[in-house]
């Protein structure tokens, strides 16, 4: 029965049905019902298989095409392996779970960490055994953020650590061993993780007196950016098209909306982590072409303030 | 006629760049300097074997935190 | 209306609709080249001025610089947007307008699709000068770094000797060129000083590396040049293989497999030495980075390997 919802497996049927007998229900017309498929929260898996059975499909099927290649003469190197692997890995999750390419997208995102070896930012993997994440001075990454958070809002460095109770020779250490980290680390944690709590706006005790100055007007320009994703999009279209003509964008979002680039890359963070969790793509779409065609309108603004495009007098 | 559309182009271009503030305000060039901290509970100096982190006459707390092996500061640095 | 389904034997006739196709051409060769004259005459402006403003420019980051920098180019995208918008528009959709209507097996087909792959290898034409302008703008960023290091050293020489405890008064020597705020103990009463470097002396950081690749530059062109023999090699041997197609003398058939056996050869040892190449490249960067900032010796060795497995 569960042979035609899967279609093509090619496991040991016995094994199967110890995996699935629990599921089976009194339905005998899969092939008219829709199943609704349960996933993991985690590991975004689908509940009515285990994740080693997968994993061995997955490499039974590379390793068979592996081995014909290799027999037909074809020198395959560790990238073409990851590679076929990855393919494989597409194949089989589409199959046992019969979804469409946007789940299959959020599963790899999922466990981009444990397939990849890269993290994806909204599904970071942790381990408390990283040596990347051993705190530098005393301070941890998340200390350090928070540090990077108020001096990106306009506040002196020298009032950061104050408040933090070190001296400026410790935060200028802290300011190259961390960025060092974040080269050095292949996996990307120490980068996607900061940047998750970049866009978390994270804020320790030491450092909530202080506060950047904010205007009424950016503040209630922030909070629409937070919530309002086409206002985002706008936003970052401005911004984009400003720099296209000479002029400091981040500057110009400033002066004219009163949100300060801390804030900005902040939410532009939340965006992007909550679209790689959710990841839908007709609604990627929609935004992508949304923001192009605000830059567009805002491109042409600047340019009528310079006298208007070098080219505007050629035409067809 | 289309060489003035060029040249204004490019010095408006090149005006508004020099007229407009840069964000985080403009950058200072300093010299390099040397500068002592005493003690501001008690006014003593901090001497190499006394650690970086605590005054050894008073205790009080220069940097409230554990140094590591850094760039140029070692864990060595601890006061003890 | 244009005669398309005309069964007269009027085969060797131009149909009337060409005259769309034609004047659609035409008017996309002279379209582009006003571009293309625009995009020289404002690069040719701009670079010398672009130069200038690198020099003059005293901010750290050099940010003047880099707004016009962005502005010039943004004015080079938006006319290669232009010319790919109009070829949507009028070029495509013209095309697949007749594509749609007049069959394939028609005599006069080949008429559309040669309208469509002129206009398009003259759209690849003007993509390749936009591309060259593009490159000729990159190269206003160009600094001679050396100049820029020695600045550095000769700040250093003057300096390392200049400062005195502000606790007992005696000397002490900046021993190396320190990166960052440091603390430097007196030889003489032990007190530990704060040292913070000149903005000039923190800047050997942001122009190190670009100064290692400037002096392993030679290296790199050689690797290069060696990558690119590839695609030489292997367009020769095809030249040679598209020759022997109607050739039936069997001694020139045969002459001409030895060279292209030879090519061939050739191309696989290129592909084999290339990458060596690089690697003495990488090697040799990083050797004369880890000169200029010891400092970030260890740092920089866990990237190198980092970058050799990819």
């Amino acid at each position: 029965m569960f042979k035609k919802l899967f279609g093509s497996l090619t496991g040991d049927d016995k094994q199967e049905n110890q995996n699935y007998e629990a599921e089976q229900t009194s339905n005998d017309n899969y092939e008219d019902d829709y199943q609704e498929v349960e996933y993991d929260p985690e590991t975004l898996h689908g509940t009515h298989y285990d994740v080693e059975a997968f994993d061995e499909e997955v490499a039974n099927r590379a390793e068979a095409w592996i081995a014909d290649e290799r027999e037909s003469g074809e020198n395959l190197d560790e990238k073409d392996i990851q590679n076929i692997y990855f393919n494989y890995r597409r194949e089989v999750y589409t199959e046992w779970n019969n979804c469409d390419s946007d789940q299959m997208i959020r599963f790899e995102h999922a466990n981009s960490l444990k397939y990849t070896g890269v993290q994806t930012s909204g599904f970071v993997k942790v381990d408390d055994n990283n040596p990347f994440l051993e705190p530098v001075h005393g301070v941890t990454l998340r200390d350090y953020t928070a540090m990077c958070l108020k001096i990106s809002a306009g506040i002196d460095y020298q009032e950061v650590c104050k408040a933090m109770g070190i001296e400026s020779v410790i935060w200028e250490e802290l300011n190259t061993i961390w960025p060092q980290r974040m080269g050095e680390d292949t996996s990307f944690t120490v980068t996607t993780l900061f940047g998750q709590y970049y866009a978390e706006n994270v804020t320790i005790p030491q450092l909530e007196n202080l506060k950047a100055e904010i205007s009424a007007e950016g503040f209630a320009n922030l909070e629409k950016i937070k919530t309002d994703r086409y206002f985002y999009e706008e936003l970052a279209g401005a911004r984009q098209a400003a720099y296209e003509y000479g002029i400091d964008g981040a500057q110009w979002i400033l002066e004219n909306f009163g949100i300060n680039l801390a804030d900005f890359q902040s939410v532009a963070m939340q965006w992007m982590t909550e679209q790689n969790q959710n990841w839908n793509s007709s609604d990627i779409t929609e935004f992508h072409d949304y923001q192009q065609q605000k830059q567009k309108e805002y491109a042409a603004k600047f340019a009528a303030e310079q006298g208007g495009n070098i080219a505007d007098d050629v035409n067809f | 006629m289309e060489e003035k559309k060029v040249n204004s182009f490019l010095n408006k271009l090149k005006e508004n760049a020099q007229k407009q503030s840069n964000y985080g305000g403009e950058t200072e060039s300093n010299d390099a300097q040397m500068n002592v901290r005493d003690c501001p509970n008690c006014g003593a100096g901090r001497a190499k074997q006394d650690g970086l982190t605590h005054c050894a006459y008073c205790g009080f707390e220069f940097s409230n935190i554990k140094l590591t092996d850094g760039v140029y500061i070692k864990k060595e640095d601890n006061s003890i | 209306m244009f005669g398309l389904f005309n069964k007269q034997k009027n085969d060797e006739a131009i149909p009337e609709w060409y005259s769309e196709l034609q004047e659609s051409q035409e008017r996309w060769f002279s379209f582009l080249e006003k571009l293309e004259a625009k995009m020289e005459e404002f690069a040719t402006a701009a670079i010398p001025e672009l130069k200038e403003i690198l020099q003059t420019d005293d901010d750290l980051y050099k940010r003047t610089f880099h707004k016009v920098y962005s502005g010039v180019n943004g004015q080079l995208s938006n006319i290669r947007e232009k010319a790919r918008d109009t070829y949507e528009e009028k070029i495509l959709g013209v095309y697949y307008n007749y594509n749609s209507q007049i069959s394939v097996l028609s005599k006069h087909h080949n008429l559309v699709s040669d309208f469509r792959n002129t206009c398009s290898d003259r759209h690849n034409d003007f993509e390749n000068k936009y591309d060259y302008w593009r490159n000729q703008i990159e190269k206003t960023k160009e600094r001679d770094l050396e100049i820029e290091y020695q600045k550095i050293l000769d700040e250093y020489e003057t300096i390392k000797n200049k400062f005195s405890c502000k606790q007992c008064g005696g000397t002490i020597e900046i021993e190396k060129i320190f990166l960052i705020e440091t603390y430097i103990s007196c030889p003489y009463c032990q007190i530990q000083n704060t040292f913070a470097p000149s903005t000039q002396g923190r800047n050997l950081q942001n122009i190190a590396r670009g100064l290692a690749e400037q002096r392993t530059a030679h290296l790199y062109e050689a690797f290069e040049t060696e990558n690119n023999k590839e695609r030489e090699l292997y367009h020769q041997r095809h030249e040679l293989s598209l020759s022997t197609i109607h050739e039936s003398d069997k001694k020139v058939l045969s002459e001409t497999k030895a060279k292209m056996d030879e090519l061939e050869e050739q191309r696989q040892f290129v592909i084999q030495n290339a990458p060596k190449l690089y690697q003495v490249y990488l090697r040799a960067m990083y050797d004369e980075w880890n000169k200029i900032t010891p400092d970030l010796k260890e740092h920089n060795e866990k990237m190198y390997q980092n970058q050799l497995k990819y």
